[in-house]
C-alpha cells in the first residue's frame, strides 16, 4: 500500500475506534444533561470509581473487566443515586444553576481523592488476553479491545433507544426533558424522574469504566482526562441527544486523529477544545441538529 | 458620636493590611502568605466583576491570567523598577485576548458561558507549551523581579488591590453597575428594556480580563519563575478563584478578598496537617460552600448585620 | 443585631489569627537531632518519586544512625509534601528557613518546584542540595548556595550521542518527547546533536497522559526514520511502546532519555515489545562505584526483588554525603554547613561527588557535580550496561535482530 494512503487509513481506523471510546464517556453525560440540564462534572470520576472496582473484582476473584459491567453498573446506579439525593438536589440559592458546575466538580475531587488517599497514586494495570491483541486488515493494524468498546457503545445505544421508545419510565424521562412542568402536570413524579436519570448516567458510566480497564492505565486521577472529553463529545453532537453522542464520539476521535498526523501532536487536544467552543457559539444544538433525547 | 459598626470595621482591616508588613517584616513565610492572599484577592475581585456583579461566571480565568503572566515575562524579564507599568501591559494583553473570546460567546449563558471559558484557558495553555520559542513551554520562563524584598512587593501589590476596589465600587454605585445587576437577574428582560446586554458584557468581561491579567503579571513577577501548567491551571487558577469568590460572597465588594484570605489559609492549614488528603479536604470544602454557604462569608455576615434595603450591590 | 455583627467580625479574625500561628511549629524544640528540610513531591501526579526517594534516603539516615550519627547526634529529615507544586515548594521553603533548627534543604522531586526552591533557599541564604532536579537552570545562575549532586538533562544522553557517532552512524532522527520540562530538555539537547552533525530530525511533543499514541506513531513510522528517541514517563512510556509494536514500527533502533523507561515497571510492562531498547542512564548496580552492588541488593530486600534505578541510588548516597558535610563543618550554622558543601570531595554509591563548577556549550555551571552518564539497553528483561566500554558490563546488540538494518 502507498504510504500516504497507509498514513490516512490507519489514522483513520485509529481515530474511529478512539472515537468509540468516545462515545462511551458521552451516553452517560448527554442522558443526565438532556433530563436535568446538569452539566456533571465528576462524569469522569465516575468512570475512574468504576474502573477501580472492575480492577478489584479482577484481581481479587479473576473476573474478567468485560463480564464486570454486571457488577459496575448497577453500583455506579447506585452510587450516582446517592450523590444525587445527597449532594445535588440540596442546591439552592441565587446561583443555582451554575452552582452545579462547581459542586459536581467538588464531587469529583472528592471522589478522585478518597480513591488516592485508599488506594495511592500508583498505577494499576489490568492484562488480559485480548488487552494487547490487535487484527491485520489488508497491512492496517486494529486493535481489539477498542473494538470491543466500540460494539459495546453501539448495543448500548440501541438499548437505550429501545428502553426511551418502548417503556413507560423511558417515555416519562422523555417527557421531563421536553417539558418538566407539562410532564409534572400530565403526572410524572419529576423529583424520582431526576434521580433515576441520573443514576442511569451513572450507570453508563459504569459501564464504561468497565470496558476501559483492559485497554487504559488505571490512576486517580484518570477521571479528568475522560470528564474533558465527555464534555467535548455531548457539545457536538448536541446536548441531550443519544445519537448525538454517537456522532459527538466519532468526530472528535477523526478530528484528533487527523490533526495529531496531519498538524501537530501537541496541538492535538486543541483541536477539540476548538471545535468545542465553536460549535457552542455557532451550532449550540450540535452537528446532529437536535438537543432532545 | 456613633460610629457604625461597619465603617468601624472596615478601617481596621484597612489599618492591619496597611501596617501588616511592618509588624512582621522579618517572617518571610507570613509575608508570603498575605502577598498570595492579596494576589487572589485581585484575581478574585476581577472575577467577580464578571461572574457576580454582572451574572456571568466563568470557569477559566486562567486564561487571562496566563496570558498577563507571559505578556510580563517575555517582555520584561530583566526587572528593575522602572518595569512596573509592565503590569499594566500584561493586562492590556489579557483585555487584547478578552475582546475577541467574547465577540465568539457573548452569546452563551450560564454554564455553557463558564466551560467555554474552560476551553479558552486550555487552548492557551496548549500554545504556552509549544510555543517554546517565545514561551520557552514546559521548562518554565525564570525572570528577575522588578523590586526586592517581600515588604517592597507586598505594598506594590495592597496599591494595585486598591486601585481595583476603588474601580469595582465606582462602577457598582454607578450606570455600569445597575446594568450588569439587571443582566444578571434576567438578561432577556435587560434586553427588552434597551439595555445594550452585549455592550456590559463586553465591558465587563474586558476589565475582569484586563485585572486577572494584571494578577498574573504580578504573580511572574513575585515568583519569578512561571510555567505553562501553573499560571493557566484550570484547578490551581479557575477553579481557585471562582472559588475564592463564592466563598467569599459573590458581588460583594469585600467578598473576594475575605474568600481569598479563608482559601489561601486553610489550604496551608490542610497541607500542614493533612498531607496526602489535602486535596480530599480541598474537595469537601467546595460541596459544603456551595451547599450550605451558597452567598459567602460576607453574605452571611450581612444577613446577620441589620436589615438594610439591598440596592444594586456593595 | 448589632452585637452578632461584631462576633462574625471577632470570628473571621480568629480564624486568620489562628491560621498564622497555626502551621509554625512550637517555639522550644529539642536541640538534638541535627535536622535540615526535605521537600518533595508525596502526593500529586509525581508521587512515586517522592515517596521512593524518602525511602531510599530514610535507608542511609537508619545507617548512618545506627553507626551513632555525626558527632553524637541523629541526622533527621523533615520531610514536607509539596505535590511536586511550585507554589507549595515555596511556601514550604519559606517556612523551613524560618525555623533556626533546618541546617540546610534537600529536595524536590521535579524540576519546576526545584527551581523554586533554589531560588528561595538563595535569597534566604540556606543550602539547596539537590540530589535529582535535572534541570540546567539551577546550576546555571551562579546561586552559590545551590548544589547538585546528579547529571543535568543535557548530560542525560552523553553516552549515547557517544554510542550513536562511534557506531550507529544514523541519517536520520525522529524524537517523540513530553511535554515536560523533562521531556523538551532532552529534545532541545537532542535537536542541537543532530544539527551539529548533520542528522535530519523530526519530532512530536505530546501531552501526557494522552492514552492513545498511534496517530502521533504513524507518523513516525511515514518518516521511516534510522533512529526513534522518546522522552516520557512510565505510563507514556509503556503505551509508547506497546502501540508501536503493534503498530509494526521499524528503525533501526529504538532510544529513550532514561526516566519512566528505566524502571523496572517498565520492563515488566512492556514485556518483549521493549527487548533490544537502548535507554540513557545516569546509574547501574553493576557500575564501579563502591557499596553500589550492596545498595542495589538492600533496595531488593525492601521493594520485593524490585532493582533500584538512579534516582533511589542518588537520594541513598545523597545522606552519606550529608553524613560527611557536616562531619566537616566547622559548626552547626548554615555558613559553615555551605563551606562544607563546597568542599567536599567523597566517593558514593552512586559515584565520586565533588561540587565543581565547569563549562558545557557555552554555559559555565557552578557547585555541580560532574558525572558520567551511561547507555544501557534491554537484553533478556534487563537492563544491561552497553556503552561507554570502560564503564560496561555487556555487550550492545546492534544492529538489532527485527529491526530495519
Amino acid at each position: 500500500m502507498e504510504i500516504g494512503t497507509y498514513v490516512f487509513l490507519q489514522t483513520l481506523i485509529s481515530g474511529v475506534l478512539v472515537g468509540g471510546i468516545y462515545c462511551l464517556i458521552g451516553i452517560g453525560l448527554t442522558v443526565i444533561f438532556g433530563v436535568m440540564r446538569i452539566i456533571n462534572a465528576c462524569h469522569g470520576d465516575l468512570i475512574m470509581v468504576a474502573m477501580y472496582l472492575s480492577y478489584f473484582l479482577f484481581r481479587s476473584a479473576g473476573i474478567d473487566p468485560l463480564l464486570s459491567v454486571v457488577v459496575t453498573a448497577p453500583a455506579l446506579f447506585c452510587l450516582g443515586w446517592v450523590l444525587h439525593r445527597g449532594f445535588i438536589t440540596r442546591l439552592s440559592g441565587s446561583y443555582a444553576e451554575d452552582n452545579s458546575l462547581l459542586l459536581t466538580f467538588g464531587l469529583g475531587l472528592v471522589l478522585a481523592n478518597t480513591v488516592l488517599v485508599l488506594f495511592t497514586a500508583d498505577y494499576r494495570v489490568v492484562e488480559t488476553a485480548y488487552s494487547r491483541a490487535v487484527w491485520r486488515v489488508a497491512g492496517l493494524s486494529v486493535s481489539a479491545a477498542y473494538v470491543f468498546s466500540f460494539a459495546m457503545a453501539i448495543l448500548v445505544t440501541a438499548l437505550l433507544y429501545l428502553f426511551f421508545m418502548k417503556t413507560d419510565l423511558g417515555m416519562a424521562i422523555r417527557a421531563t426533558a421536553q417539558n418538566r412542568m407539562a410532564a409534572g402536570l400530565a403526572g410524572v413524579n419529576v423529583e424520582r424522574v431526576g434521580r433515576i436519570t441520573y443514576g442511569l448516567g451513572a450507570a453508563l458510566a459504569g459501564a464504561a469504566g468497565a470496558l476501559f480497564t483492559p485497554v487504559f492505565y488505571l490512576y486517580p486521577t484518570v477521571g479528568s482526562l475522560f470528564t474533558v472529553k465527555a464534555f467535548e463529545v455531548v457539545v457536538l453532537g448536541g446536548m441531550g441527544s443519544i445519537t448525538g453522542a454517537i456522532f459527538g464520539g466519532l468526530v472528535l476521535g477523526v478530528v484528533e486523529s487527523l490533526g495529531a498526523v496531519y498538524v501537530s501532536t501537541g496541538y492535538k487536544d486543541a483541536l477539540g477544545f476548538v471545535a468545542f467552543v465553536l460549535i457552542l457559539a455557532f451550532r449550540p444544538a450540535g452537528l446532529a441538529g437536535r438537543s432532545r433525547l | 458620636m456613633v460610629i457604625p459598626a461597619r465603617t468601624a470595621a472596615l478601617v481596621a482591616a484597612c489599618g492591619v493590611a496597611a501596617l501588616f508588613p511592618l509588624i512582621f517584616r522579618h517572617d518571610g513565610y507570613v509575608l508570603n502568605l498575605a502577598t498570595l492572599i492579596l494576589i487572589y484577592g485581585i484575581t478574585g475581585s476581577s472575577w467577580n466583576l464578571l461572574g457576580g456583579y454582572a451574572g456571568q461566571p466563568s470557569f477559566g480565568h486562567a486564561a487571562f491570567f496566563g496570558v498577563g503572566a507571559y505578556t510580563f515575562a517575555v517582555l520584561f524579564p530583566s526587572g528593575g523598577a522602572w518595569t512596573v507599568p509592565g503590569f499594566a501591559v500584561g493586562g492590556l494583553a489579557a483585555a487584547l485576548v478578552a475582546l475577541p473570546i467574547g465577540a465568539v460567546i457573548f452569546r452563551l449563558r450560564g454554564p455553557y458561558f463558564a466551560l467555554s471559558m474552560l476551553a479558552f484557558a486550555e487552548i492557551l495553555r496548549l500554545v504556552a507549551q509549544n510555543w517554546t520559542s517565545v514561551t520557552k513551554g514546559a521548562t518554565g520562563f525564570m525572570l528577575t523581579p522588578t523590586v526586592e524584598g517581600k515588604v517592597a512587593h507586598y505594598y506594590l501589590i495592597l496599591g494595585v488591590l486598591a486601585v481595583l476596589l476603588g474601580i469595582t465600587a465606582a462602577m457598582a454605585s454607578a450606570r455600569p453597575g445597575f446594568y450588569f445587576l439587571a443582566i444578571r437577574e434576567d438578561q432577556d428582560v435587560a434586553e427588552a428594556l434597551g439595555v445594550n446586554t452585549v455592550g456590559y458584557k463586553m465591558l465587563a468581561l474586558a476589565i475582569s480580563g484586563l485585572f486577572t491579567g494584571v494578577a498574573g503579571a504580578i504573580y511572574a513577577n513575585y515568583f519569578a519563575y512561571i510555567e505553562p501548567n501553573v499560571v493557566f491551571s484550570t484547578v490551581e487558577i479557575s477553579l481557585a478563584t471562582y472559588l475564592i469568590v463564592v466563598l467569599g460572597g459573590m458581588s460583594t465588594l469585600f467578598g473576594p478578598l475575605v474568600g481569598s484570605a479563608v482559601l489561601t489559609i486553610m489550604g496551608e492549614l490542610f497541607r500542614v496537617f493533612a498531607g496526602t488528603g489535602n486535596v480530599l479536604l480541598y474537595g469537601i470544602l467546595i460541596v459544603l460552600v456551595v451547599l450550605f454557604m451558597p452567598d459567602g462569608v460576607v453574605g452571611m455576615l450581612r444577613r446577620l448585620g441589620p436589615r438594610r434595603r439591598r440596592v444594586g450591590a456593595a | 443585631m448589632k452585637t452578632r455583627w461584631w462576633l462574625g467580625c471577632i470570628v473571621a479574625v480568629a480564624v486568620l489569627a489562628g491560621g498564622l500561628a497555626g502551621p509554625r511549629p512550637a517555639a522550644a524544640q529539642s536541640k538534638e537531632p541535627l535536622r535540615f528540610g526535605a521537600p518533595l513531591a508525596l502526593t500529586g501526579p509525581v508521587s512515586s518519586f517522592g515517596t521512593q526517594d524518602q525511602k531510599a534516603l530514610d535507608i542511609a539516615l537508619e545507617e548512618i544512625n545506627k553507626a551513632g550519627g555525626v558527632k553524637g547526634r541523629p541526622l533527621e529529615a523533615v520531610y514536607v509534601d509539596t505535590a511536586g507544586k511550585p507554589d507549595v515548594t515555596r511556601s514550604t521553603v519559606e517556612r523551613l528557613s524560618q525555623r533556626q533548627d533546618i541546617l540546610f534543604i534537600w529536595g524536590e522531586s521535579t524540576s519546576a518546584a526545584g527551581i523554586v526552591a533554589a531560588q528561595v533557599a538563595q535569597r534566604n541564604k540556606i543550602v539547596f542540595f539537590t540530589h535529582v532536579a535535572a534541570a540546567p537552570d539551577l546550576t546555571s545562575k551562579g546561586w552559590d548556595w545551590v548544589f547538585r549532586q546528579n547529571p543535568m538533562t543535557i548530560e542525560y544522553t552523553l553516552a549515547l550521542y557517544d554510542y550513536l557517532l562511534k557506531v550507529v552512524k544514523p541519517k536520520s532522527i525522529f524524537s517523540v518527547y513530553e511535554n515536560t520540562l523533562f521531556g523538551q530538555s532532552n529534545n532541545g539537547a537532542m535537536k542541537a546533536f543532530a544539527e551539529k552533525n548533520g542528522i535530519r530530525y523530526m519530532s512530536e511533543g505530546f501531552e501526557g497522559g494522552s492514552q492513545d499514541y498511534k496517530p502521533t506513531l504513524i507518523k513516525v513510522k511515514a518518516a521511516d526514520p534510522d533512529m526513534v528517541f522518546f522522552a516520557a514517563y512510565l505510563l507514556d512510556a509503556l503505551l509508547l511502546t506497546r502501540q508501536s509494536s503493534e503498530l509494526e514500527l521499524k528503525p533501526r533502533l529504538f532510544t529513550s532519555a532514561g526516566a519512566g523507561f528505566i524502571f523496572p515497571e517498565y520492563l515488566e510492562g512492556a514485556g518483549k515489545a521493549a527487548e533490544n531498547y537502548f535507554s540513557a542512564a545516569l546509574w547501574a548496580p553493576d557500575l564501579p562505584y563502591p557499596g553500589a552492588r550492596d545498595f542495589d541488593a538492600k533496595w531488593r530486600k525492601a521493594n520485593n526483588g524490585k532493582q533500584a534505578v538512579y534516582m533511589h541510588a542518588s537520594a541513598y548516597s545523597s545522606g552519606y554525603v550529608i553524613a560527611d558535610i557536616l562531619k566537616r563543618a566547622k559548626a552547626f550554622t548554615r555558613e559553615a554547613v555551605k563551606e562544607a558543601f563546597a568542599a567536599t570531595d567523597i566517593k558514593t554509591a552512586y559515584g565520586p561527588v565533588k561540587f565543581i563548577s565547569y563549562e558545557r556549550d557555552g554555559v559555565t555551571f557552578r557547585n555541580q557535580n560532574k558525572l558520567p552518564t551511561i547507555l544501557v539497553q534491554a537484553q533478556g528483561g534487563k537492563w544491561v550496561s552497553v556503552w561507554p566500554p570502560d564503564l560496561a558490563t555487556g555487550k550492545p546488540a546492534f544492529p538489532v535482530p527485527g529491526l530495519k538494518p
